[in-house]
């Protein structure tokens, strides 16, 4: 078989690349190979679940946790990171399944700053990305109209040349002793933007938001998922030649000469059937563990240390977001304030700047401040009407979540590990010891959000943060670009270093991280990847 | 006639409108699911569009019922059934039937600018306005209304009604690319979608878009519509439930279809008299869930069937919960 363009995984970068090739091409031949499975979205069956019992519609899409004495898990996480409850844990992390990771992703959607492109340059760390924000500008207006972001377009810190698509979500009621707090502090703070469609007069296959509260599941489709846009390439456009197949394990690309990949071998989880797909050219958009251990696992005479890894620079520097959630508590709620709706709407960027940028940027989110109470297990209970006031007008446990910005290590990396995990795919061994400063950075952010709180007349729990998440979510780094190949894995095209037609786009060819969420960034990258490859023919 | 006779008159002539819009929403979606793609996948996604603004058009209709303090009646007892004339003094039958070029002429027919249905909506304004000035006519309230975030994927907007300016424009939209249409309906090949439905079935039937510079009493010299009428789910014309035999998957499958859109038509109801959020339950589910199984009986063969033909669903009320068995 021998197709044109041969996309690995299909999560967000294969499905805005694939619209962006094909609307240049409606002839291509595109073959997508997915590991995981489709899993329904929309589902009123589901989301009726999801709402009555609370549980997650999907634990069949992680990996299993590590091992633990009496539980085999998946994947092994060595180097002093171990010793941190949550560090690196993929199981919950990342979804492998048709449409990936947006599968499971709350929608923030934040720009990077111009100063993140010159993270090297400005601070010594990592490595400057090879192109400057004004060149992904106009590919982030893109990805926003694509991800159908909800934001305050009067913004501009960024800069940004065109509107979001739709009106920023107003303040909830919630935000404001935080609000109110942080503007006393001079802390600036801004609306969330959120890939949560709103309405508008542009027609859409797609459902606006809402506000069910039940973002983890939508029932209408109105939150971004790849899988929704997948379907629409499949089923409302007649493009011939498009096919993805579920279940497809890529095992390794196949090179016909040092610089021009041939194809691959791939394997089918159902029958264990493996044979070789030829493609005129290769995208790899797997994701930041599996793009870097597919290239190391293509070994070759040309490539003794797998495709791309001449200087040794493929799975390193994986860097990740500790997701920090700092408690407190208000000793009174006279205004008997709980959370709303189940997403966040203002979030603080005040230390998202150049002058935080040597000790790590982070940016803090009101998500969830105030904590619900059940009013409804207090009636069940029995509860007359004025105590159950008396318990929503009383002391009140409080949080503000946060972000820092890490730096990438040469010894934290990704590699295989010669066993199979339930999708029939190899599993990872995750080397990673968290950075000391980083740790110390951690602590400084807990000062912030204490004057913070005590501006709002509440106190800072001791212990703090009380939640202090290393999770895979917005993991990145392990192919970096670079315009010097002995630095990283790819060009600024996405081209891998040293060869003609293998391409690689995800979070993982990102330099550095800054201190917010990926998505909004690689749907830019890989609408910038169509049009470079529509360019080239 | 009292004003209470002139309220209750005006509130049975916009039911009849619901009736009357609700009723051409199933033979325009039995002949799209009927269209084999992607042979006519641009005549298709014409019908489809004006499928949906009948829909849209239901839902103006029922707010301008609820603004002037009316109830919405969706039930079994005024469900539609095929073939059907689907309004007093229009000759123009309805079936539940494929794409055909006698199907698209049909719908042309009852497109038609200028007809009793254009003086039907006209009588429903002057009624308005007559008994605006009578009466405190908007006396509906207002949470009953829907608006613009009901309706997404057509080229217009679900308005809320309020007062007299905004029901006469809810009316206009509704008579204004549907089949009310006047004198003078959208002519506007520039945005398709704010064509008059007549217009969009003389694309298919011409086989041919409008151009901005034709004369909109003649046919089409546009660009080419690829229409193929063999490309079509051999599907069996005005079907009736005894016509599946007891058991048999396409029973099932039609008891399956018949309690999804029953289903669907309560909520619709429910989402008409006051709880508008249902509306989505009815879409999300019922309608969008609806579609497999519609697509399932037409490519199933009738056994035994001397033709050939398909199944269809039969649009009828079944209050049994058999989905899933």
């Amino acid at each position: 078989m021998k197709v044109d363009t041969l996309i690995i995984g299909s999560g967000v970068v294969a499905t805005a690349l694939t619209k962006r090739l094909l609307e240049h091409k409606p002839n291509m031949t595109i073959l997508i190979l997915e590991a995981g499975q489709r899993y329904k979205t929309k589902d009123f069956g589901i989301w009726e679940n999801f709402q009555v019992t609370g549980d997650y519609p999907y634990p069949q899409m992680f990996d299993l946790p590590y091992p633990e004495r009496d539980k085999p898990g998946e994947n092994r996480l060595v180097g002093e990171g171990a010793q941190i409850p949550t560090a690196f844990t993929l199981n919950g992390g990342r979804a492998l399944a048709y449409g990936g990771s947006t599968n499971i992703w709350g929608g923030w959607t934040f720009r990077r700053k111009p100063e993140d492109f010159y993270l090297k340059t400005l601070t010594g760390h990592a490595l400057d990305w090879p192109f400057d924000y004004d060149t992904l500008e106009p590919y982030y207006c893109q990805a926003e109209d694509y991800l159908a972001v909800s934001g305050d377009s009067k913004v501009q810190d960024p800069p940004r040349s065109k509107p979001y698509p739709f009106h920023e979500f107003p303040y909830s009621y919630v935000d404001q002793p935080v609000g109110k707090a942080m503007a006393k502090l001079g802390i600036s703070y801004d609306h969330l933007p959120i890939a949560r469609r709103g309405v508008s007069a542009i027609p859409s296959k797609h459902a606006p938001c809402q506000v069910t509260g039940t973002c983890d599941y939508c029932p209408f489709g109105a939150r971004f998922v790849a899988a929704d846009y997948m379907d629409d390439l499949r089923k409302w456009h007649d493009y011939p030649n498009l096919e993805i197949r579920l279940g497809v394990v890529v095992m390794s690309i196949r090179m016909a000469t040092k610089r021009r990949a041939a194809g691959v071998v791939c394997r089918d989880t159902a029958t264990g059937d493996q044979y070789t797909i030829d493609a005129d050219r290769v995208i790899v958009a797997a994701g930041t563990f599996e793009s870097p251990k597919l290239l190391l696992r293509s070994r070759s005479r040309e490539w003794p240390n797998g495709v791309g890894n001449d200087s040794d620079n493929v799975g390193r520097y994986l860097i990740t977001h500790p997701y920090m959630i700092y408690a407190g508590s208000l000793p009174e709620n006279p205004d008997k304030m709980q959370w709303e709706l189940n997403f966040p709407t203002l979030v603080s960027r005040y230390f998202d700047t150049p002058k935080e940028q040597a000790k790590g940027k982070f940016v803090l989110v009101n998500a969830p401040n105030i904590e619900a109470q059940s009013i409804a297990q207090m009636m069940q209970a029995g509860y007359s009407n004025a105590k159950i006031n008396r318990v929503i007008t009383g002391a009140v446990p409080i949080s503000l979540h946060g972000m820092v910005e890490i730096f990438g290590q040469y010894e934290n990396r990704v590699t295989n590990l010669d066993k199979t995990n339930h999708f029939g795919m190899p599993e990872s061994v995750i080397h990673f010891t968290p950075d000391r400063a980083a740790l110390e950075r951690i602590q400084e952010i807990g000062k912030v959000v204490k004057r913070i709180f005590e501006q709002m007349g509440g106190t800072y729990a001791d212990g703090n943060p009380s939640v202090n998440s290393w999770r895979c979510d917005h993991a990145a780094s392990t192919c970096r670009m670079s315009k010097d190949p002995k630095d990283g894995v790819v060009d600024g095209d996405l081209r891998v270093h040293g060869t003609d037609n293998l391409y690689l786009c995800g979070n993982a060819v990102y330099p550095n991280l800054g201190s917010i969420n990926p998505t909004d960034t690689v749907t830019a990258l890989a609408f910038r990847l169509g049009d470079h490859l529509n360019a080239a023919g | 006639m009292a004003k209470k006779d002139k309220r209750s008159a005006l509130h049975a002539a916009l039911q009849t409108a619901i009736e009357l819009e609700w009723s051409t929403i199933p033979p325009y979606m039995v002949t799209v699911l009927s269209m084999k793609l992607t042979a006519n996948r641009q005549a298709a996604n014409l019908i489809r569009g004006v499928m949906m603004e009948e829909m849209m058009h239901l839902a103006l209709v029922a707010n301008v019922l609820n603004a002037v303090g009316g109830t919405v009646h969706i039930g079994a007892d005024n469900l539609p059934s095929y073939p059907r004339k689907l309004f007093k003094g229009r000759s123009v039958e309805m079936d539940l039937a494929p794409f055909s070029k006698k199907n698209i002429e049909t719908f042309m027919k009852f497109e038609q600018p200028k007809t009793t249905i254009t003086e039907f909506y006209a009588g429903i304004i002057e009624m308005l306005e007559e008994l605006n000035k009578s009466m405190t006519l908007f006396t509906g309230d207002p949470t009953y209304q829907l608006y613009d975030d009901y309706y997404w994927g057509g080229g217009s907007q679900i308005i809320p009604v309020t007062d007299l300016d905004s029901a006469k424009k809810a009316i206009e939209i509704v008579a204004g690319n549907g089949e009310g249409a006047g004198a003078n309906p959208s002519f506007t090949p520039d945005t398709p979608l704010r064509m008059a439905h007549y217009y969009r079935f003389a694309e298919i039937h011409y086989g041919r878009r409008y151009k901005p510079t034709d004369n909109p009493s003649k046919p089409p010299t546009g660009e080419e519509i690829p229409i193929d009428y063999k490309a079509v789910h051999p599907i069996k014309v005005n079907p009736k439930a005894s016509g599946y035999k007891a058991g048999s998957k396409l029973a099932k499958l039609n008891d399956a279809f018949n309690s999804r859109y029953t289903m669907m038509l309560r909520q619709l109801l429910q989402a008409l008299t006051g709880e508008p959020k249902v509306l989505y339950t009815a879409i999300m589910n019922g309608m969008h869930g609806s579609t497999s199984t519609a697509l399932e009986m037409m490519e199933t063969p009738i056994p035994g069937d001397r033709e050939g033909r398909t199944g269809c669903p039969t649009f009828d009320w079944l209050d049994k919960a058999v989905i899933g068995k």
